[in-house]
């Protein structure tokens, strides 16, 4: 019988065999023949004495040599295609069968190796013969037309021209835009008409800023416009869009996260850790920001503003007066117990603060403080500042290696001093440096600034004078230039475009080759007038300038080795990593926060799941031994499956609080009686934990986000209340049972568990406290249960928690991988929190559809 | 996808030194780690490994270990080598190598598995490593007698003075 019938082995073909063949070359490692004269006299009896140190070290180079050679062969044959030796961060997936999509140097070599694996060289669409240019006759207009509007708006640019309201409106059609553009440009070579607009520079850039209003969408390329007129594009959007995942939302198109995984890099980079070496940056322009002016004397407004605003915090003197950047909590103006979310303020003088928030909340407290304080004057530089974020212990380093000084100043030489700072902590709390610079593009290549400073190691008295010799003039004077809309106008003056940019590198060549960096001209270049600053709760960068400065200094950066871009996601990963809350994720107590949670998030978890084939996904109503005594009222898993069931929270906990209050105790079901409803008002009368959980349940048809203007169930516990004060004591009257239990707000603190033994938390999972009686038990485990072989014991019978001891839900969490175990973010009743003994802060976290408990110990995040 | 996973072995034999010589430290080190004669290669090795296997472990072991068992590289000159087999059979080829006293005919050698690990790339980056620390090392001892190494491109009999005691 032949070989290939026998089964067995698979024949392979002629290539497939070349390529074995090559690998198995590729992997043999060479050796050094004996040579034959010595071989002989080799006989271990007769050389026995004589001793060959030269040929002993000679034979150990040789097969140094021959390791590492076999290294570099083998791993040579096993990248097969030329793009798979570019660095991941070059390769791109898609299509990259595709000889034109890989580089063009590297064509050749790509068309070989298809050849060669007999893999279809992929042609050029053939044109159907009916089509001319493979397009039918409208759609062979629409291009035509479409063409003749990018060539006016090109003309228009070089000539300098500001685009017209018309050009970039949505409801106007092509033809009516074609039309307005050449209006215009007739007008401006005529020089006839006074209202045509222009720019001061040829890239179209130009301030857009909204003066008491909100500013309009900005007028990008003209050609990309139709896809921004919902969701606004990023400065970097073009940038983004090839290297990570975005997302459209609050009116921005974000970059989501990048799409190479990163969360271990992330975490190294980023996450205050020894072994940084590099930085990660986000474009982070989709943060709003506004400036707010008070042109009076005495400034009180502002002041008042800012006290209402921070409750009480910003405006202290060491934010108020000495530059601070500011990072806490945004209030209501109008009612302290609304909170809109984290934000961050900056005192640019005593009369003008500049605001970065969350873009979900910035159009809200934007309008409040138009409405409410007329005196102020509001400029909405949402699309006229852009800032890039930026941390990890190369983020100074990056940052100094692509920013230059237009002239001498304080500010820059401080900045200087510390750029090569790897660890922020060690700089004070307040670090902001500003200064004019010149345009990032004029450097060939980002290079390190090597001060006199730069070889010796940084003084804690050079620290010291970054404080004591702070510039405040000098960076006071750069920031009113920076929040002034005509001064950001003047920076974009005479910007090069790239073909100016490498003209003038190429003169700059013929003439003196040894230079690379283009000078900057003082009378005609443009200077960017920007912010750095660190942050001092989320310990990373900020720099604010100019929105079209932006892009420049991005490209530059991103250049620097070892800085990667990284998205929402990766802030996320970062703020939980640091055990602080992310906005807005983990702000169930802010408007947006529980929007997030109970709608966005619950809508696509649940999405999800009903994607799946019923016997492939959980059935949370059939979950046994979730609890140690089953309720009637619901079976299995208990609340929504899909968010933190705030409103379950507070019903029940609220509920426990009324069956025991007046010193009654607590029933869980009676088994004699069913549901009644009170006689009066047609409400459930509620008599025991069954009845409360009913009351959820009737709740709960109502669809949560759906009235407006109910009130948030959960609200932030300003401080932990003193142990024993029963909250709700006091305000039971007459009203009925069920309205005070679903009406009443339940306080919540906010809280990072670390778990003690196993296990991976999730989001949206449910919090439990410890009851009484199996405290014993899992003190017990906090200290370890070992085994008779000394290994800890982790198949153990757990006693189970009930439902009454269901005091919170996790928002975020995951492995953490500092900790080496699991951590979650989260929030539990803070009534509970308060009466917990301080070495006994443990809790029990157990995942949505499962029931396994975990331990864990508990600590406040202060906010 | 089920993988075949296997173990490397870096291993090297270390001949006995020749009675009646005395050696300083560098001469010891040197003398164990001389050259294989052209007896001692990759066949009579893998031959003389599954006789320790048989031996020692019976047929269950031979068999076992001898399922996967891949000479991968085996150098006379600095007699080091690389051995593949099984995950699972690691230890024993570990013991079977350890238990051999005697290769071809010569009597008394010491096999020595220096490093395991999971892809070969390690092993030799290991090598290399341990190659060059050897070489370092020679370099550092005091050059004594006619021990010298900047006259490498002679042979020297370095020990005559030995011989002649």
């Amino acid at each position: 019988m032949s070989g290939s019938k026998s089964g067995g082995k698979k024949q392979l073909n002629k290539n497939q065999l070349f390529k074995r063949q090559k690998v198995r070359n590729a992997r043999t490692i060479r050796t050094e023949a004996l040579s034959s004269a010595s071989g002989k006299s080799d006989d271990l009896s007769e050389s026995g004495g004589m001793l060959r140190v030269d040929q002993f070290v000679h034979s150990r180079k040789f097969e140094i040599e021959q390791l590492q050679i076999a290294m570099i062969k083998s791993k040579a044959s096993s990248s097969t295609r030329v793009f798979q030796s570019l660095p991941r961060k070059l390769r791109r997936r898609t299509a990259s069968h595709n000889v034109r999509r890989i580089p063009k140097r590297m064509r050749n070599r790509a068309l070989r190796e298809m050849m060669k694996s007999d893999q279809q060289v992929v042609a050029k669409e053939r044109i159907k013969k009916n089509k001319i240019h493979g397009l039918t006759a409208s759609q062979l207009y629409k291009m035509k037309m479409s063409v003749k509007l990018l060539r006016l708006a090109g003309k228009s640019t070089s000539l300098k021209l500001a685009l017209p309201e018309n050009a970039t409106a949505s409801n106007c059609n092509l033809r009516q835009k074609i039309k307005t553009l050449q209006k215009q440009i007739k007008e401006a070579k005529s020089f006839s008409s006074s209202n045509v607009k222009f720019n001061n520079n040829k890239m179209g850039s130009y301030d857009n800023t909204g003066i008491s209003k909100l500013a309009p969408i900005p007028k990008g390329r003209i050609k990309y416009f139709k896809r921004q007129r919902f969701f606004t594009w990023l400065p970097t959007h073009i940038w983004n869009a090839k290297r990570s995942h975005m997302i459209k939302r609050w009116g921005c198109q974000l970059p989501w996260s990048p799409t190479q995984k990163c969360f271990k890099m992330t975490h190294r980079i980023a996450s205050y850790s020894a072994t940084s070496d590099g930085a990660l940056c986000m474009d982070s322009s989709f943060m709003g920001t506004m400036i707010i002016k008070d042109t009076s004397e005495e400034h009180t407004i502002l002041q008042s503003l800012v006290s209402r605003l921070t409750n009480k915090r910003a405006i202290l003197r060491k934010y108020r007066q000495s530059q601070t950047w500011f990072q806490g909590l945004f209030y209501s103006i109008k009612d302290s117990t609304n909170i809109w979310g984290p934000g961050d303020l900056f005192w640019v003088n005593e009369g003008t603060i500049l605001l970065r928030v969350h873009p979900s909340i910035y159009v809200s407290i934007f309008n409040e403080i138009a409405t409410s304080d007329k005196e102020l004057l509001l400029h909405d530089c949402r699309y006229a500042l852009a800032s890039i974020t930026i941390k990890g212990a190369k983020s100074l380093t990056a940052l100094s290696s692509a920013l230059r000084s237009v002239t001498p100043s304080a500010s820059f030489e401080q900045f200087k001093l510390i750029s090569n700072l790897t660890d922020e902590n060690v700089l004070p709390q307040k670090a902001i440096f500003a200064f004019d610079a010149i345009d990032p593009r004029y450097l060939s290549a980002p290079k390190r600034i090597h001060s006199i400073n730069s070889k010796k190691e940084i003084s804690v008295d050079a620290i010291l004078k970054l404080q004591n010799d702070y510039p405040q003039e000098e960076i006071r004077n750069i920031l009113l230039k920076l929040c002034d809309p005509e001064c950001r106008e003047m920076s974009y003056k005479n910007q090069n475009t790239l073909k100016e940019l490498s003209s003038r590198r190429q003169k700059l060549l013929i003439s003196t080759p040894q230079k690379r960096q283009i000078q900057h001209d003082k009378d005609s270049d443009p200077s960017i007038p920007l912010l750095i600053a660190k942050r001092p709760r989320t310990q990373d960068w900020v720099i604010i300038l100019p929105w079209f400065w932006l892009l420049p200094l991005w490209h530059q950066i991103n250049r620097v080795p070892r800085v990667y871009h990284f998205g929402l996601r990766q802030y996320q990963q970062l703020q939980y990593e640091q055990r602080q809350l992310y906005f807005p994720d983990d702000y169930p107590f802010t408007n947006v926060g529980f929007m997030e949670n109970s709608l966005y998030k619950r809508q696509s978890l649940k999405s999800r799941w009903l994607k799946k084939p019923i016997g492939k996904r959980v059935n949370y109503d059939k979950i046994n031994g979730i609890h140690s005594l089953e309720l009637p009222a619901f079976s299995g898993e208990i609340g929504d499956y899909f968010s933190c069931d705030w409103e379950l929270l507070r019903i029940l906990r609220n509920g426990i609080d009324f069956l025991t209050s007046q010193g009654k105790e607590l029933k869980l079901i009676d088994s004699r009686r069913t549901t009644q409803f009170d006689s009066n008002d047609n409400s459930r009368a509620i008599n025991t934990l069954n009845d409360v959980i009913e009351l959820y349940k009737d709740v709960r048809t109502i669809e949560p986000g759906t009235s407006s203007t109910e009130e948030l169930p959960v609200t932030l516990a300003s401080s932990l209340p003193t142990p024993g004060a029963s909250l709700h004591a006091t305000e039971i009257k007459n009203e009925s049972a069920s309205l005070i239990i679903t009406q009443t707000t339940l306080p919540i603190v906010a809280i990072s568990c670390n778990f003690i033994e196993r296990g991976h938390p999730h989001d949206n999972a449910r919090i439990y406290r410890i009851p009484d009686t199996d405290l014993s038990y899992w003190l017990q485990v906090a200290n370890g249960v070992y085994r008779a072989d000394g290994k800890k014991d982790h198949e153990q019978n757990i006693p189970k928690p009930s439902v009454i001891d269901l005091i919170g839900f996790v928002t975020t969490a995951t492995y953490h991988l500092g900790e080496g175990n699991g951590l979650a973010t989260g929030f539990i009743d803070a009534h509970i929190a308060s009466t917990m003994p301080l070495e006994q802060k443990y809790i029990l976290v157990r995942n949505v559809g499962t029931n396994i408990y975990r331990l864990a110990h508990w600590e406040q995040i202060i906010m | 996808m089920v993988r075949l996973k296997s173990r490397y072995v870096l291993f090297e034999i270390l001949y006995p030194p020749v009675t009646g010589t005395q050696y300083s430290k560098t001469e010891i080190y040197v003398s164990n780690h001389t050259q294989s004669p052209h007896q001692i290669t990759s066949k009579t090795l893998l031959q003389e490994i599954r006789r320790s296997l048989q031996i020692n472990f019976g047929d269950y072991g031979a068999g076992k270990v001898a399922s996967l068992l891949q000479l991968k590289y085996f150098s006379n000159t600095t007699s080091m080598g690389i051995i593949r087999c099984h995950r699972e059979d690691c230890t024993l080829l570990v013991a079977a190598l350890s238990l051999i006293s005697k290769v071809a005919d010569i009597d008394g050698v010491i096999i020595n598995p220096i490093k395991l690990s999971g892809t070969v790339k390690k092993i030799e980056q290991y090598g290399v490593r341990r190659n060059s620390m050897a070489i370092s090392f020679l370099k550092a001892q005091p050059s004594s007698n006619s021990l010298t190494l900047q006259t490498s491109e002679n042979d020297i009999k370095i020990l005559d003075s030995h011989q002649n005691f």
